[in-house]
């Protein structure tokens, strides 16, 4: 152990290299990673549906399921339990508590179904099993708040997590039509699979889907029968380069993976790779946060160094003031 | 190790309260441990909403959250030390206290919880034990282990809220709605106390304390409280009237009659009409003299502690 005492400052997001930087530490094998990240999202999901959590829980766990895998090695024997911690500590910070023996039960019994493909969700779970499996659950609480450092700035609003009440939000501002607004609310969902709820706050990333919706409207309407309200990025002093890496970000996930997302459902209009080809095309040079130098990543030991939680006393701080103030 | 701790003062149903010290100010702090392991359900909601609503709010009449740190496994809150509560100082008899001590007491909670209310947070747990003193007199809202965010229209909440004497009607209803409103109810409550130097309200259980509240401040009725009638409570309440100026004035021999202006709007049946803090703020109680006491005169009472 190199330190008795170790203090952190809070950085809730970060920058597409930063996050690989990150996860060189913790994750071996990308492509297992993402292939398991897409499998237990979607239990999440089902998890959540089951209970009836709403989407803000749901959005507040997978942002804990992927911030925990910065900081945390991934073994995938183990992401399943991480999920079912990442929705038992949402439902506790969106106020949205269940019991966990609740939430462990679902959890177990969607588990149980899916490996032997039985169709019985009623089936009994052994206590001993849900006992074994709530102990572990908890164990890993404590971990994901470390991984965020305990910072609770992220669940705000304005510059928090909470993509589809700031949809909602934005929606009902600029007064967008309800039919571009459902549509947002299913790129939403969509967006949860990328790594973009690490990079930008939610109401930023909801203002990008909500253009994104509004101009498929109007390029399926070619105009004459949409008219789009003005996405103003000055009115909610949003960066011209933040909004880009979203708005890119998006365009390139359907681009890549269209069929593997919830969009392919839509029916309302019509909408393919194309549409966000065309999308692309219109936009121009694609464009986004800058890049930083490999020196200037090298030199940044917050993601370069692994996080140790040996560590006897790991303080973490939301400024530097307090940081400061001890040197001085 | 930054943080030393030297001595256990208290104990909860979730936490451990121990006073140290920070080693690199020598100043002097107190670490809530928080139990993490004896809950079967994991980390503590009290613990959480702790820690989220310190983090949020900034205020001189509100305990600083100075830091959070991992300890072996354990999470541990670092806060300001504070070493005595108004409670203490009510229940000692051998101190004596005036009409203008009351008004700054009351003026510094009823700014800490204007704070609150500013800030979208309710504090669900006011109460003279949670009203903490700083080593200069300064009185500090503490214990937000039930504090959460003002709830949008269609969100249903717990009544259980509130330590049973400090309860608002709407509360001893069982309302799955309730606003700011419940948190003035309980400064009302703590003011009165304030000035019997008695719990104003003390209910030995919670159907006692709905019989206790209504005796002392009349059954609401529809009439001054729309469809209070509708609570399913409601039919089986005893009906007392309320009382008239002339009781409360000898019921509270040395409250000015602006003091009682202010309390009968805290202690509004209806929660609409009941004031707001701003309102409370504004008070003309605390525009007459005498003056609130300076802070500064309360600093010998820190002594009070914890022995």
């Amino acid at each position: 152990m190199s330190f008795e005492s170790q203090i952190i400052k809070s950085r809730p997001f970060f920058n597409k290299q930063q996050i690989r930087r990150l996860q060189k530490h913790t994750i071996n094998n990308k492509l297992n990673y993402e292939v398991n990240k897409t499998q237990i999202l979607n239990k999440v999901n089902k998890i959540c549906y089951e209970l009836k959590f709403p989407r803000c829980t749901l959005e507040t766990s997978i942002y804990f399921y992927q911030r925990y895998y910065l900081f945390n090695k991934f073994e995938s024997e183990y992401c399943f339990i991480v999920g079912v911690s990442c929705i038992l500590l949402s439902s506790k910070q969106m106020e949205t508590v269940k019991k966990i023996n609740e939430i462990c039960s679902v959890a177990l019994k969607l588990r149980n179904t899916e490996a032997e493909n039985m169709s019985n969700q009623n089936a009994k779970i052994n206590p001993e099993v849900l006992e074994n499996f709530k102990k572990r659950v908890i164990q890993i609480e404590q971990r994901i708040l470390e991984s965020c450092c305990f910072d609770y700035r992220i669940y705000y609003l304005n510059h928090g997590i909470n993509l589809s009440e700031s949809l909602i939000l934005i929606g009902k501002d600029l007064k967008v039509d309800k039919e571009v607004c459902k549509l947002g609310w299913i790129i939403c969902y969509d967006v949860l699979n990328t790594e973009l709820i690490l990079i930008l706050p939610g109401f930023l990333i909801s203002f990008v889907i909500l253009k994104i919706s509004s101009e498929i409207f109007q390029l399926h309407y070619k105009e004459s029968n949409y008219e789009s309200p003005f996405f103003d990025t000055d009115k909610y002093s949003i960066r011209k380069d933040f909004s880009d890496e979203a708005y890119f970000t998006i365009l390139n996930m359907y681009i890549n993976k269209f069929d593997s997302f919830e969009i392919k459902n839509y029916n309302k209009i019509s909408l393919s790779i194309e549409t966000f080809m065309k999308l692309k095309e219109v936009a121009g040079e694609e464009s986004g946060i800058s890049m930083l130098s490999e020196d200037q990543l090298d030199l940044d030991s917050y993601i370069n160094e692994i996080r140790d939680f040996n560590i006897k006393e790991r303080r973490y701080v939301l400024d530097s003031t307090i940081i400061e103030n001890e040197i001085k | 190790m930054e943080y030393s701790k030297e001595k256990k003062v208290g104990e909860g149903t979730y936490a451990v309260v121990y006073l140290g010290t920070k080693q690199s100010t020598n100043r002097r702090i107190a670490i809530k441990e928080i139990k993490t392991s004896e809950f079967k359900d994991g980390l503590d909601m009290s613990a959480i909403r702790e820690v989220k609503y310190l983090q949020e709010l900034r205020h001189e009449n509100i305990i600083e959250l100075v830091d959070i740190f991992m300890a072996y496994d354990n999470l541990n809150l670092v806060l300001e030390f504070l070493p005595t509560d108004l409670e203490r100082i009510i229940k000692d008899n051998s101190i004596i206290f005036s009409p203008s001590d009351i008004k700054s007491w009351i003026l510094m909670t009823l700014r800490g919880v204007h704070h609150c209310h500013r800030n979208f947070i309710l504090h669900r747990d006011l109460k003279p034990n949670n009203l903490l003193i700083s080593p200069n007199g300064i009185i500090k809202l503490a214990d937000f282990g039930l504090a959460r965010a003002i709830p949008a229209a269609h969100e249903m909440l717990t009544s259980n809220v509130v330590t049973r004497w400090y309860r608002a009607p709407e509360l001893l209803f069982g309302a799955k709605h309730y606003t700011t409103a419940v948190d003035i109810w309980s400064v009302g409550i703590i003011f009165a106390e304030l000035m019997l130097r008695i719990p104003y309200l003390p209910g030995r259980d919670d159907i006692d304390q709905i019989d206790v509240t209504f005796r002392a401040l009349g059954t609401p009725t529809d009439r001054d409280w729309p469809q209070v009638s509708s609570f399913s409570t409601y039919n089986k309440l005893q009906i007392y009237p309320p009382p008239s100026r002339d009781e409360l004035r000898k019921r509270f021999i040395a409250a000015s009659e602006r003091a009682l202006d202010l309390m009968i709007g805290m202690l509004m049946m209806n929660p609409f009409k009941r004031w707001s803090a701003i309102q409370c703020l504004e008070s003309e109680y605390f525009k007459e003299l005498p003056e609130p006491s300076d802070p500064a005169l309360f600093a010998s009472l820190a002594n009070i502690s914890n022995d």
